[in-house]
């Protein structure tokens, strides 16, 4: 016991606890659709997956029929979710079988189930999502203590916790098994990385944000390796990612109806371009034309094409030069592209290029701080619905408030990984920005709790907010390309968040050497 | 350290305490509502006899008028929140004005701690030790403002602890800084807005006899030690009798002295709560329980003392009940008690003026709220911090390192005999939390900080303190979770008490021994071996 709390690692678990902590307080919240019939929320919507899943054979899960009506929260996600879901329906049967009854359980809330399906999150968040961001931080830096406050600021983002603990759903799965193999891919581990990467896609789709920089990454580096070995890693690769596809859908192979209604169902072509206020290109474009007018395969179509020529310039960047540093500002780049230009976007789904994002922290806190805290501004006009705004206000004033003691936001220069910035925007300048951009965002967070929109624009601070915050993510978009294209490669030394006293030291540092 | 520090503790920490919001609350955010109600809305001569709702006013004045001042702000934002009535006004806006109301008032006890733990641990000039005295200071502070049982109690369970303690920490300041007369005039403010302070006050009044009456060091030429006394007295008793008539005097004139009285002190309540406060006469009810079920056994037969019974043997849930085999305990059984064991600790102040350091007073006046605590008449669970709290300063004292681990031990098991006030199943994880990290935290700084002097060897000498301690994971774990499941029928519904009740009263008697021991204990022990040689 001694040895044991004399470890550095104290200061760890202790941070841990705390992260527990906090969920658990997010927790206490309301959910999405409390309370709220005919349709409830997507509260609801996981606890129905549960009761269709663990009642129906699986063949029956995705397609249409009486017991399974999918105008009714349909299951659209692909099969690992589904399987997930059957799990947690079994034991939520085990515990009360009234709430997985069939056709009976429809809209069931109690304080009981509430608990079950709040801790089935907990779970998932402490033993998938917690260890892959402990795997990333460790191996990454030599000090505890640093990492530390790594883990502990990537674990805190508020925009993740709100939704899964707050809101309701499970992302912290899909988003662990990526970070997992984002960090499996840095230990060169590939083929185990890419297994990781195909589980993430199959638990949630939205993955394939992230699917194109992971691609390249992988061809760039094998390529690099000469001819025959290039390409037998590529063949290795290759039947590790299309096995470990055929094994989760393997139930629905026997039988091509059932493979394409799993892929009707996932990728939904009728269900328009975005779905209420999402802070993208298209419902910016909503307000100048009605795009719901126009039809819906025209705009599929589109939207597709200007995604993936908006995509190829980082791809191609990253697949002739494949540094691990470019391949996590790729990430960003494409999963922001994603967002900002795809087909059928949710608001939720800026958690995707968030987590990426999370992922630079450490070698860009100014820029990356910033877009986290617009990336969770971007969702509140949700969270305002779900009854989340006091945690919603604590959490992001305490990231910032966090974020800014730790990284010392305000002094960056001093620390700057590109060189291309500082010419355009001085230190003061950026500071007075970055100041004037949260400030604008909490009046208009206060003006959609408290003022009542005029009576002909009654979602005028909801579309305010996803305009302004579809502004920010368009000039990160521009920010990020700039840093991709403009990175040196010899510079991959990895900075670590660093403190106020580290940095005093350096700036001492480089006086004498002046 | 820094105020830039302090004040980004006191931003997060405040910040973090409104994510309680939506905790469970008891009864108590609709009692202290109803105060809001009772002192807005009727004139003073009704506010000790307003009977509308069951929760009366039972604090003393001053926690009547912040109650006032509270529901001149609360009105202006929602009036429905200082409406009397005798239903419950359970709207959002009156749970959330209330919980805001707790976390803005601790900004007092935030101060205070800052305040005290800049006194506690002084900041020398030597570089290397300064930096060392940093970390002290970071340490004493943040163990005082995250103190897990007032954030259960405060923030979670609901009561305004907070600034309460602050005010304590205030007066102790002032009392280590010497500035006697302010000291006295903030316990005294203190004693008016909770009576329950009460419990220190033989240790206050003992320590201002000794040292500002009776001391005539202050003036080596003076003339008459009568004099100086009767001057230091008059000066002393003017300033508490002052705050005491302001406090008071509008209730006199109005006529309601009785009342207030008789609402502060409620001996027709029984000795012990529903859940019995981990003391020693959970100890006591307990061994009658045991009694009675050997007598059982045997078949012998039992005297009944008392025309009632029913309630004794059911348990222990009602709220007076009876010893059966065990003598019966009065009110004037506790007093007196809780007197003889105060006594040997307040003579020591008293009769030996070289004892009589500001270390003393603080361990004197640790002392008598433990004791209190242990033997006082229908004592709250909650009390314990009125022990942990003043006990936080003590982690630094190097000559007894007994005292810090003291600390860890009481800031422990004293936090986990509150656990019962919290019982929906969502809080059970969080308050576990909490009370993990805190743990953990206290046991890691204190650990940081005696690493070099090498006392953790003696620390583990307490190997069976460790192995207790352990023992609450088994009990957590029982009661909250196996007990439900194992034995499902009502009438084993006390048992989870029961166990956390005599598990923790064990623990804290033995502690409370272990704190006489390092008071007087020792120094009588050499005393009369002294004399016997």
């Amino acid at each position: 016991m001694l040895n044991i709390m004399r470890m550095e690692l104290a200061p760890l678990f202790y941070c841990l606890l705390i992260n527990i902590a906090i969920r658990w307080l997010v927790s206490l919240n309301g959910y999405s659709g409390m309370g709220k019939p005919p349709m409830y929320g997507d509260y609801e919507a996981q606890r129905h997956w549960m009761e269709i899943t663990s009642n129906l054979p699986i063949r029956s899960w995705y397609a249409n029929s009486s017991d399974n009506e999918l105008s009714y929260w349909g299951l659209d996600y692909p099969p690992l979710t589904a399987y997930h879901m059957s799990s947690l329906g079994r034991i939520a049967r085990s515990i009360n079988s009234s709430w997985t009854e069939l056709h009976r359980s429809r809209g069931h809330e109690s304080i009981g189930h509430k608990l079950f399906m709040r801790s089935s999150v907990m779970a998932t968040d402490t033993l998938i999502y917690i260890p892959s961001v402990l795997v990333y931080y460790l191996d990454n830096y030599g000090e505890v203590h640093e990492s530390t406050w790594a883990v502990a600021l990537h674990l805190l983002y508020p925009g993740l916790l709100l939704i899964d603990h707050g809101h309701f759903q499970y992302n912290t799965v899909s988003l662990g098994l990526f970070i997992l193999a984002v960090s499996l891919a840095r230990k060169q581990c590939n083929i185990l990385s890419s297994v990781s990467f195909v589980c993430a896609l199959c638990y949630k789709q939205m993955e394939l944000y992230h699917s194109f920089p992971f691609f390249f990454y992988f061809l760039g580096r094998s390529l690099r390796q000469g001819f025959s070995r290039g390409l037998l890693s590529v063949v290795l690769l290759g039947s590790a990612v299309s096995l470990s596809f055929i094994a989760i859908f393997c139930p629905f192979l026997s039988q091509l109806d059932d493979l394409y209604a799993v892929v009707h169902r996932i990728f939904p072509v009728a269900r328009g371009i975005f779905e209420d206020k999402v802070s993208n290109f298209w419902c910016a474009l909503d307000v100048l034309i009605k795009l719901k007018t126009y039809d819906s395969q025209l705009i599929f179509f589109l939207s597709s094409s200007i995604t993936f020529l908006l995509c190829i310039p980082s791809c191609f960047h990253l697949l002739f030069r494949p540094t691990f540093n470019r391949f996590i500002i790729s990430l960003i780049n494409c999963s922001l592209t994603f967002f900002l230009f795809s087909f059928q976007v949710h608001e939720k789904s800026i958690l995707i290029p968030s987590a990426a994002v999370l992922l630079s922290l450490n070698t860009d806190p100014f820029f990356a701080s910033w877009f986290l805290y617009i990336s969770t501004f971007s969702m509140f006009p949700l969270l305002l619905k779900d009854g989340l705004a006091i945690p919603y206000f604590v959490l992001n004033t305490l990231y910032i408030i966090l974020l800014s003691y730790r990284c010392n936001l305000f002094h960056i220069s001093t620390i700057q990984t590109n060189h291309f910035l500082p010419n355009l925007f001085p230190d003061s300048m950026r500071r007075a920005i970055f100041l004037c951009s949260l400030f604008v965002a909490n009046i208009l967070c206060i003006l959609c709790c408290f003022v009542s929109p005029p009576s002909r624009f009654p979602y005028l601070w909801p579309l305010l907010i996803s305009l302004y915050s579809c502004g920010h993510f368009i000039l990160f978009l521009l920010y990020y390309s700039a840093m991709q294209f403009n990175q040196q490669d010899s510079n991959i030394s990895q900075f670590r968040l660093t403190s106020p006293k580290l940095i005093k030291n350096r700036r001492q540092v480089a006086k004498k050497e002046q | 350290m820094d105020r830039a520090d302090a004040f980004l503790f006191a931003i997060i920490l405040s910040l973090l305490k409104c994510l309680f919001i939506p905790a469970y609350y008891s009864t108590d955010m609709e009692v202290h509502r109803n105060w809001m109600a009772i002192t807005y809305n009727l004139p003073l001569n009704q506010w000790y006899r307003d009977e509308t709702s069951q929760w009366t006013l039972d604090y003393p004045p001053l926690f009547a008028w912040f109650e006032l001042f509270l529901a001149k702000i609360a009105a202006t934002i929602d009036p429905d929140i200082v409406m009397l009535q005798r239903e419950a006004v359970l709207k959002f806006t009156a749970i959330a004005f209330q919980r805001i109301s707790v976390i803005i008032s601790d900004i007092i006890y935030i101060y205070a701690a800052y305040q005290i733990s800049n006194t506690c641990v002084e900041t020398s000039t030597n570089k290397e030790s300064k930096r060392s005295s940093v970390v002290k200071q970071h340490t004493m502070f943040l163990l005082f403002i995250l103190n897990s049982g007032l954030i259960l109690i405060d923030h979670i369970h609901f009561q305004y602890n907070g600034f309460l303690f602050g005010i304590l920490l205030i007066s102790l300041n002032h009392m280590m800084k010497n500035n006697i007369l302010q000291s006295a005039v903030w316990f005294s403010i203190l004693l008016n807005f909770k009576h329950i302070f009460l419990y220190m006050a033989p240790a206050y009044f003992i320590y201002i006899l000794r040292n500002y009456c009776l001391s005539n060091s202050q003036k080596p030429g003076s003339s008459h030690r009568l004099t100086s006394f009767i001057q230091n007295l008059c000066k002393v008793g003017g300033v508490v009798v002052s705050v005491f008539a302001v406090s008071w005097g509008p209730f006199i004139y109005t006529g309601q002295l009785y009342n207030v009285l008789e609402r502060l002190f409620p001996f027709k309540r029984g000795l012990s709560h529903a859940y019995w406060a981990p003391n020693f006469w959970a100890l006591y009810n307990a061994g009658d329980r045991i009694l009675i079920a050997i007598y059982k056994r045997y078949q012998w037969p039992i005297t009944l003392t008392t025309n009632n019974i029913t309630g004794s043997l059911t348990g222990g849930l009602v709220q007076e009940h009876h010893h059966i085999i065990l003598p019966i305990i009065t009110p004037r059984i506790t007093i007196f008690l809780t007197l003889i064991f105060m006594l040997p600790c307040l003579l020591m102040i008293l009769r030996q003026p070289q004892r009589s350091s500001k270390g003393n007073f603080l361990k004197c006046v640790i002392y008598c709220s433990f004791t209190a605590y242990m033997f006082g008449w229908h004592v709250h669970e909650k009390a314990i911090l009125m022990v942990i709290v003043p006990l936080t300063l003590f982690i630094y004292e190097t000559s007894s390192f007994h005292f810090s681990w003291l600390f860890f031990m009481l800031s422990t098991v004293g936090t986990y005999s509150l656990f019962p006030l919290i019982l929906t199943p969502f809080e059970i994880a969080i308050k576990g939390l909490i009370l993990l990290s805190y743990s953990l935290f206290s046991y890691y700084s204190l650990f940081n900080i005696y690493q070099s002097t090498r006392c953790y060897i003696q620390w583990f000498m307490n190997c069976m303190e460790v192995i207790y301690l352990l023992g609450l994971i088994p009990i957590f774990i029982y009661t909250e979770l196996l007990h439900y499941v194992l034995l499902p029928s009502e009438n084993f519904e006390f048992l989870p008490l029961l166990l956390t009740s005599v598990y923790c009263s064990i623990g804290i008697s033995w502690l409370w021994m272990k704190l006489s021991w390092n008071c007087f204990g020792y120094d009588l022990f050499i005393y009369f071996k002294k004399k016997r040689v």
